[in-house]
């Protein structure tokens, strides 16, 4: 049992209106993380029906809908950011699940191991939540838990190069870590995540880059300024050297 | 909660819970070739298409299938028969409790995928476990039956 009640609301001022009318309410996605709660919710309220499932281009940002499926962008979008956003969610279950998982749930869980939020984070993604309006993915990452729907993920299409990293103990397990390394249109952008807490950029090894340093010196910098914790899979001390060679690697096959 | 939709071309009306999944529903009514393993989308052994798209009908609200087309290893008889025998003749297909699923994806991808290499077939089917094989017989049996298929 995940919730008692279903609603399937047809706008967004209509479900926005039930999240908050009704305490311990759930916004359902693709259901997929949601089913491992434990606890039970009075409510679901389904975002299925508000025609979140589009995939449109401007002329600067690729904007996908919260309901857009990861298979779905993976078969769109596979020919932008030398396919890293494919890159990003192949190890992700099969293709079955891919055609479950929103891409809007996966963003909108902060989902600590997610390879996508890396990918994201490194391509300075912006979110547009139906309230609180528009704020980028790393000032999500960093917020209090937000009562609010996603509605669409804007991916700036001004990089000009990314590379994504990680290491799994098999090839369809979570990351132990993972790193992207993004070249955009404002400048480097390197993100560590799986760390196992969500993905972060790392500032200090952009910054060595951009003063001429080399991607040995750069993996460094980051395995110093960011966080690594413990957790079943793998110890933070661990983490630390993947650091190292996942960011070496990245910033490398981007040719940065 | 009524929920109406087709199975394997036939109009059901069927009386589900709010938060019932669609492996649950299937098998309640007899679609039993629907198998359940982790229950949490990992394993694949539940997939059903919907919509001709292959997904784990146990990661699936039945509630949300309203007026959609689903089909199971039971709509699709002749094509299963002949992708089983091919993993029958490579010795793939052992305890059995995975082959619908992997039959499902198996006529997935030969539809959804044009002459695709082994590498692609192999990141296809990567999803649905199997604890008896190796996974080599699968597909051995996945590029004979792609090939017969192309062969006509
Ligand atoms: C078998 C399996 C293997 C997995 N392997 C991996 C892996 O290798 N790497 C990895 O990174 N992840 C993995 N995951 C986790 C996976 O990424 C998440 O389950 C998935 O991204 C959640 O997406 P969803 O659409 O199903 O979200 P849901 O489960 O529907 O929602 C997740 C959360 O987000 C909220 N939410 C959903 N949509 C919105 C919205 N539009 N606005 C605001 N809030 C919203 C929900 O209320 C809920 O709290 C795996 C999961 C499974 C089941």
């Amino acid at each position: 049992m995940i919730f008692k009640e279903y609603v399937c609301p047809s706008t967004l001022a209509e479900a926005y209106e039930t999240l908050w009318s009704h305490p311990g309410s759930v916004l359902l996605g693709g259901c997929t993380l949601l089913r491992r709660n434990t606890r039970t919710s009075p409510l679901g309220i389904d975002l299925g029906g508000l025609g979140l499932n589009q995939i449109t281009k401007t002329g600067t940002d690729l904007i996908l809908g919260a309901s857009v499926s990861l298979r779905e962008m993976e078969t769109s979008c596979g020919d932008l950011f030398d396919g890293a956003l494919c890159k990003a969610v192949s190890a992700l279950g099969g293709i079955p699940l891919r055609n479950v998982i929103t891409v809007g749930g996966t963003v909108a869980s902060r989902f600590g191991t997610s390879d996508l939020l890396t990918v994201l984070l490194a391509l300075d993604t912006r979110l547009q939540f139906y309230h609180s309006g528009l704020c980028t993915l790393e000032e999500y990452l960093n917020m209090p838990p937000l009562r609010d729907i996603l509605t669409e993920i804007h991916i700036p299409l001004g990089c000009s190069r990314i590379a994504f990293q990680s290491m799994r103990n098999a090839c369809t397990d979570y990351a132990l870590l993972n790193a992207a390394a993004a070249d955009t249109a404002c400048g480097l952008r390197i993100a560590v995540g799986a760390r196992p807490m969500a993905a972060a950029l790392s500032e200090a090894a952009a910054d060595c880059i951009n003063r001429g340093g080399t991607p040995a010196q750069a993996a460094e910098a980051s395995a110093a300024e960011l966080k690594f914790a413990d957790n079943h899979r793998a110890g933070g001390a661990y983490r630390r050297e993947l650091c190292l060679v996942l960011v070496e690697r990245a910033l490398k096959e981007a040719g940065i | 909660m009524t929920v109406t939709f087709w199975v394997n071309g036939r109009r059901q009306a069927w009386e589900v819970l709010p938060d019932e999944v669609l492996a649950d529903s299937l098998r309640s009514h007899g679609f039993t070739s629907v198998k359940k393993g982790c229950g949490q989308g990992a394993c694949g052994l539940c997939t059903v298409w919907v919509e001709d798209k292959p997904v784990p009908s146990c990661s699936v609200l039945t509630v949300r299938m309203a007026g959609k087309h689903i089909t199971t290893l039971e709509g699709v008889q002749e094509e299963a028969a002949a992708y089983g025998s091919l993993l029958v003749a490579e010795g793939a297909e052992q305890c059995g409790f995975c082959a619908p699923g992997l039959i499902m994806l198996v006529l997935a991808m030969k539809k959804e995928l044009k002459d695709p290499s082994e590498q692609q077939v192999r990141e296809y089917l990567n999803g649905n476990l199997c604890r008896c094989s190796g996974y080599y017989g699968q597909i051995r049996a996945a590029m004979n039956y792609l090939q017969s298929e192309r062969l006509g």
